[in-house]
């Protein structure tokens, strides 16, 4: 049996189009995979990223000119400069091969750990809007998807036209999750993220399911984490059994333990961890000790507390399933899948969730959690067959090495087109932070000249400016310096459409980048589709038909076809400004305003060209586009 | 089904043996190639239908090119089934046709009694009858009568004439020859376009003459055909074109007992009586679309579309292409529609911009119609008549009014004798009534005055003026016109065959007045109570149009709107006006060969067949062309840039394939947009051609 192919996690259906999505990932969403596979899929776009240069120009014209629809409506949210527990590895962020991405995807991050899995897809469709909700145990990594197996619930909601609270509240705790973590991500975030909510303000939440988050959050103030996994079954008949798998355990003590119990309201002799002895292939890898790990003090405070350890076969258990039924022996992924299942008498809930096994995921008692966490509960049956551990070992590891506290918190630079603006938060007040913008590659990079600010907490909170007003090259990131302490962070690009327009496509010559990004304009309003060397999509063949010798038996004569051509991608250019008109988003409408000035200049110069069937019909598109531009102006 | 054959003497059409005989004994009227096939395929038919042959058939299909004679060839044929004590009816298409058939068989009249024993005289002829029809009678009615239930098409045989207009399952006529043609017990039919548009209407003319047993390979080649038009990827072009091939010779093979059909490629003996067609087509040339008649025609198809009702309507009629008539009513007409449009103000602006481009094209004529006009005029400067056809009417009346502006004939006399004294030397060279002569029967008894009111138009200052064109020199007095009318050979011809001035005037009389043509004598009759004779040149107008104009539509005075009978005799006639604009109405079945072999087809129709009906007007046996030994010239006009030019290449392939595929060629709006797939049949069609054209051969009578 051949291996799944991890890309057709990620396909849509080619009749939805996508408006806006929402992610949220632990890492910094790795670029590559983005560009090259989550995105193109979701776009459905029509071409694949191809080494010719040529057609690479197309893919990457007609990528940016879908990211440049839904600029502003692609958010990615992850960690700042924290840490995840477990793990114990402290955020890298290797050189991005497409750093050009975070002019369209807003990437935000938030002070402290971001560990959910969240997908949020607004679909349109003919019939109507829809709204994707996934929440998974993957992060927005080609390795999340190729070389691990992940849990993850995935709901289609179709959308009201109209808001109401009442079914906003049906969510429940995703509501203030999804709150919480915009103001985490600063005021741009926030104002962002709202728009999601006012999307699930829209539907209402499927039966039957529940939302079980983390945030981080003050001792006893709210109820987050462990507190709302212990909601999910009502009280009373018979004892709460909690079966767990995740590949990290945390630094669990008895008392933690003991206080995490209580909060979900569990016997801790009730409590099962599916774990692997030390001879399962997930016990090597990672960093030597393998990529499942429990420090041995946690195992000890599980036993000690009177939890079991059951084991997950594996190779050597002969006809047992690696994983479970649909995971072949010879399948090389590991599981980085975190799924918790309640049992209560006949109740009986499955969560699958981003939170490992750890107090920072779930917060111990009083204590509240340290991440963003999410999951989904529902009623399912354990999914998988366990068997006892002897005479086999559990695999154990060393405790993590904890380390040094991030000393710059976060950071979130923006460029208005005008100048760029950092906003930064670091522990502690010396050495000196200091903030440089880059600009590319071959550029020198701007410095910020920054003011400090110690807030209530002790933190250092500083703001710098600087002046760039070039459309080429744009400030790729900012990089921020506080001794040893390195952070960079994208900017984010929040220049005015019209100013946006005149960035040139990105991975393309720039010679070429206006010509490709005409032919992709009227591709996506229905004009011939753009081919490599044919960029303007126009026929090259001499003055059409009768004077090039074309089939005497096409009918077809050649101005009609060019001037009909270019009339229907004036009528969908149309047709879209029509079905805007109701929703009221400006900045669609400023977008759909620049391409028909652009398709008006585009025919205008195509209208001077010396072969009369080209010509005339673009001259008449030209003018016709021109009409409907002022008609629109004028009506608003 | 077996038939079971008609009680036909075999030894009374011996006489078809001998075709030279007959042509003698109709004083050499027939020419003596022509005459010879057309007796060989008579004899050929009443074999294939008789009893004493053992195998006869129920019917035959008799599918000659147009202008080959096969209402001659249909004559014989009735006349020897009457002779035989058969009843024989004839379906002829209209009451044009049906006059025609009365005069074939009565031309056949007094030959045959020299040259059978048949004892026929006119008292056989029921022309236009419909009461009970006794044995040895030949009677003559249209396909209007039999779908009205006037006629009953009990007979020995029926002969069907422009047989392919009952091709269609939905129309009347089918509809009644499917019920009752059965009450035939043979049928002889005509077309030359047996298998015209879809070889699919083939099999009802199949199922008419009892050839079912050939129906299965006529679908076979049908459905073969109608895949080739459809998209299909990677086929292989050199195999399908040999197994159209194959299925072809297989259609004809079965086909072969029923069918018989002859080409003018297929007869080069021939063609001297029927004229050559030139080597070259006659090359009208025309500007093509400027940049400023593009932009309308491009304003005009956005406009429509922006305010279309149901959004199926046409937006590129091929009438935009050819005239700027019907572009002013069509972008008028959507002045009503701007508000309803989805866009008002943009439909607006769209609708004043067109208007503003026609206000500025239309101060010229339209550059076809002004290629056209001067390409005629230089054409009858020297002397020749000329035939256009239009496809819509409105087109040919803009046609008409460009022409009548650009072909004007100064009315004057430079002999100075002034009409009195023209009317006094016509009136001595015109027959009179009670002069001796065949047609004296066949006169109506007010011959005189209409013979009065020939006189006048004779004699009128155009007419005068046309025929002093052709005099050779200017006459001083009386006596020197007389001769001159008397020994003038018409419009400068100098051959044998020509007719004289006055030759031809007795004859263009003889025609007119004949007593058949009632609707020309109701004319003629009206016009002696002061109407207007067609195609009078009074104003020096040298045009004329026949058709029926739309209702409401005011016409002009060179329009003649009535029977087309006056203006087939006039134009067959070397007098009245010099060029004839006309519609399809008169593209089947008519003569208009007698004294033009010039053919313009200003439109179009997509169906190849039409194309080829309209060729055969001027393409017949005595035609103008074989009489003055010049080539039969067709034009086919194009206005490059448009829609129109492509109509014209496209009906250049089909006519190439139409003979080949057995006319198989699909009928193509001119709407429609076509592909590249259709360079993919041409291939395979090439490929085919040359087996298909032997296997056509076998339907021929050798």
């Amino acid at each position: 049996m051949s291996l799944p192919e991890w890309r057709h996690a990620l396909s849509a259906s080619p009749e939805h189009r996508l408006e806006a999505a929402l992610f949220t990932t632990y890492e910094p969403a790795d670029p590559a995979f983005l560009v090259e596979h989550l995105l193109p899929s979701l776009l459905n776009l029509s071409r694949e990223p191809n080494e010719a240069t040529a057609s690479r120009a197309l893919y990457f014209g007609e990528l940016a000119l879908e990211l440049e629809r839904l600029r502003g409506k692609l958010l990615v949210i992850s960690s700042g400069a924290g840490e995840e527990d477990g793990g114990g590895t402290p955020l890298s962020r290797p050189p991005s091969r497409y750093p050009w991405l975070w002019r369209y995807v807003m990437p935000f991050t938030v002070d402290g750990v971001q560990h959910a899995k969240l997908w949020l897809l607004h679909w349109s469709h003919e019939e109507g809007e829809y709204l994707d909700i996934v929440i998974s145990s993957t992060n927005l990594s080609e390795s999340a998807f190729r070389d691990q197996i992940q849990a993850g619930w995935r709901a289609q909601v179709k959308l009201d036209p109209r808001r109401s609270d009442t079914r906003l509240r049906t969510w429940g705790p995703l509501v203030p999750f999804l709150q919480a973590l915009g103001t985490a991500g600063g005021e741009n975030a926030a104002e962002r993220t709202a728009h999601f909510l006012e999307l699930l303000a829209r539907a209402e939440c499927p039966e039957g399911v529940s939302f079980v988050a983390s945030v981080p959050s003050a001792p006893g103030r709210e109820r987050w984490g462990a507190r709302l996994l212990g909601d999910l079954l009502p009280e009373g008949r018979g004892p709460l059994h909690v079966w767990v798998c995740a590949p990290y355990v945390g630094s669990w003590n008895t008392n933690s333990l003991a206080a995490w119990c209580k909060a979900v309201g569990a016997r801790p002799d009730l409590l099962k961890l599916a774990w692997i002895d030390t001879g399962h292939p997930w016990a090597a890898g990672g960093s030597g000790e393998g990529v499942w790990r429990m420090p041995r003090s946690a195992h000890t405070a599980l036993v000690e507390s009177g939890a079991s350890l059951s084991r997950l076969g594996h190779a050597r258990d002969e006809s047992f399933s690696a994983f479970h039924a649909s995971h072949s022996q010879a399948d090389p992924r590991w599981s980085h899948a975190k799924f918790y299942f309640l049992r209560r008498g006949r109740e009986r809930r499955l969560l699958v969730t981003s939170a490992n096994f750890s107090p920072s995921a779930w917060g111990q008692g009083e204590r509240g959690p340290r991440n963003f966490e999410l999951g989904v509960a529902f009623d399912a049956e354990w999914p998988l067959e366990l068997l006892p551990f002897e005479p086999y070992e559990p695999h154990l590891t060393s405790e993590p090495e904890r380390p040094a506290p991030a000393i710059l918190l976060w950071a979130q630079a923006t460029w208005d087109g005008r100048r760029v603006t950092l906003q930064a938060r670091s522990t502690q007040a010396t050495p000196v932070l200091t903030a440089a913008v880059h600009l590319g590659p071959g550029q020198e990079p701007l410095e910020l000249g920054l003011e400090y600010q110690e807030d209530e907490a002790g933190r250092l909170q500083c703001r710098g400016v600087v002046r760039w007003s070039e459309p080429h090259p744009t400030p790729v990131l900012v990089r921020l310096s506080q001794g040893e302490a390195i952070l960079e962070v994208p900017v984010l690009d929040l220049r005015p459409p019209e100013e946006f327009a005149r960035t040139p496509l990105p991975e393309v010559d720039p010679k070429l980048s206006e010509e490709i990004r005409d032919a992709l304009l009227l591709e996506s309003y229905g004009g011939p589709t753009a081919e490599p060397g044919r960029w303007a999509g126009v026929r090259e063949e001499g003055s059409g038909a009768f004077a090039s010798g074309a089939s005497p038996s096409d009918y077809t004569v050649p101005a009609f076809a060019q001037a009909r051509a270019w009339f229907e991608v004036i009528d969908n250019w149309q047709k879209r400004w029509n079905a805007q008109a109701g929703h009221g988003d400006e900045q669609e409408r400023t977008r759909l305003k620049l391409d028909g000035t652009r398709l008006a200049a585009l025919f205008s110069r195509k209208a001077e060209q010396e072969v009369l069937e080209q010509r005339v019909p673009a001259r008449l598109a030209a003018e016709e586009l021109r009409w409907r531009l002022k008609e629109m102006s004028r009506e608003s | 089904m077996r038939a079971e054959g008609l009680p036909l003497d075999g030894r009374t059409w011996r006489f078809l043996q001998n075709p030279d005989a007959y042509c003698e004994a109709s004083g050499w009227r027939l020419a003596r190639e022509p005459t010879r096939r057309q007796f060989a395929t008579a004899a050929e038919i009443l074999h294939r239908l008789s009893r004493g042959n053992g195998n006869p058939v129920r019917g035959v299909l008799l599918a000659d090119d147009v202008g080959l004679g096969k209402t001659t060839v249909a004559a014989l044929v009735a006349w020897v089934v009457a002779g035989n004590c058969g009843n024989v009816r004839v379906l002829a298409p209209n009451s044009v046709m049906q006059r025609r058939w009365a005069e074939e068989l009565e031309a056949h009249l007094e030959p045959l009694a020299r040259r059978s024993n048949f004892g026929l005289d006119s008292s056989r002829l029921k022309a236009g009858k419909v009461d009970r029809l006794h044995p040895g009678r030949v009677q003559v009615s249209t396909h209007q009568r039999l779908v009205g239930g006037q006629v009953n098409p009990s007979c020995d045989l029926l002969i069907i004439d422009e047989a392919h207009r009952a091709k269609g399952e939905a129309c009347a006529f089918n509809r009644v020859l499917q019920e009752q043609g059965s009450l035939a017990r043979a049928m002889l039919i005509l077309t030359a376009t047996p298998f015209s548009i879809s070889l699919g209407e083939f099999r009802q003319l199949l199922g008419f003459i009892g050839a079912d047993e050939a129906i299965g390979a006529v679908q076979a080649h049908a459905q073969l055909l109608d895949d080739l038009h459809r998209d299909r990827a990677g086929r292989d072009v050199i195999a399908l074109g040999e197994k159209l091939a194959g299925t072809a010779r297989a259609a004809i093979e079965k086909l072969s007992p029923y069918v018989i059909r002859h080409g003018v490629d297929d007869l080069p003996a021939e063609r001297r009586h029927f004229g050559e067609v030139a080597l070259q087509p006659w090359e009208i040339p025309v500007e093509p679309a400027s940049e400023g008649e593009l932009e309308l025609l491009l304003r005009t198809d956005r406009l429509l579309r922006l305010t279309r009702r149901t959004g199926g309507e046409r937006t590129n009629d091929p009438r935009f292409h050819v005239g700027w008539e019907h572009l002013c009513s069509e972008i008028e007409a959507t002045e009503e529609r701007l508000a309803n449009a989805e866009q008002e103000a943009i439909a607006k602006r769209s609708h004043d911009a067109a208007k503003k481009q026609l206000g500025l094209c239309i101060q010229r004529p339209h550059p076809k119609m002004a290629a056209v006009a001067r390409a005629i005029s230089s054409r009858v400067d020297a002397h020749e008549k000329v035939l256009v056809f239009c496809h819509h009417r409105a087109t040919a009346l803009e046609l008409l009014h460009q022409l009548s502006q650009e072909l004007r004939i100064k009315p004057r006399d430079p002999s100075g004798l002034g009409e009195r004294k023209w009317r006094e030397i016509w009136s001595g060279l015109l027959r009179v009534p009670s002069d001796e002569g065949p047609a004296h029967s066949r006169w109506p008894s007010d011959v005189e005055q209409l013979r009065e009111v020939f006189l006048d138009w004779l004699c009128s200052s155009g007419v005068r003026a046309q025929v002093t064109r052709w005099l050779p020199r200017v006459p001083r007095d009386a006596p020197a016109l007389t001769e001159l009318l008397r020994t003038t050979r018409v419009r400068h011809r100098p051959e044998d065959g020509v007719p004289t001035i006055a030759q031809a005037a007795n004859a263009l009389f003889e025609s007119l007045v004949d007593s058949r043509s009632t609707s020309t004598l109701q004319l003629l009759r009206s016009i002696s109570a002061g109407a207007r004779f067609p195609g009078a040149m009074n104003d020096g107008d040298r045009t004329l149009g026949a058709w029926q104009p739309n209702e409401g539509t005011v016409h002009p005075l060179n329009l003649h709107t009535g029977q087309p009978d006056i203006v087939i005799s006039l134009f067959n006639s070397p007098f009245g006006p010099d060029v004839l604009v006309t519609t399809d109405r008169l593209s089947e079945g008519i003569d208009l060969h007698r004294c033009c072999r010039l053919l313009v087809h200003y439109e179009l129709d997509p169906s190849p067949v039409r194309t080829l009906q309209r060729n055969g007007r001027i393409r017949r046996v005595g035609s103008w062309a074989s009489l003055t030994r010049q080539p039969i010239e067709y034009a086919y006009p194009r206005f490059d840039g448009t829609r129109d030019a492509r109509a014209v290449e496209i009906m250049k392939v089909r006519l190439e394939c139409f003979d080949l595929l057995l006319g198989g060629v699909p009928k193509v709006d001119v709407e429609e947009e076509l592909d590249s797939r259709q360079s993919d049949v041409s291939r395979v069609l090439a490929v085919a051609q040359s087996q298909l054209k032997s296997a056509n051969r076998k339907l021929t009578v050798r």
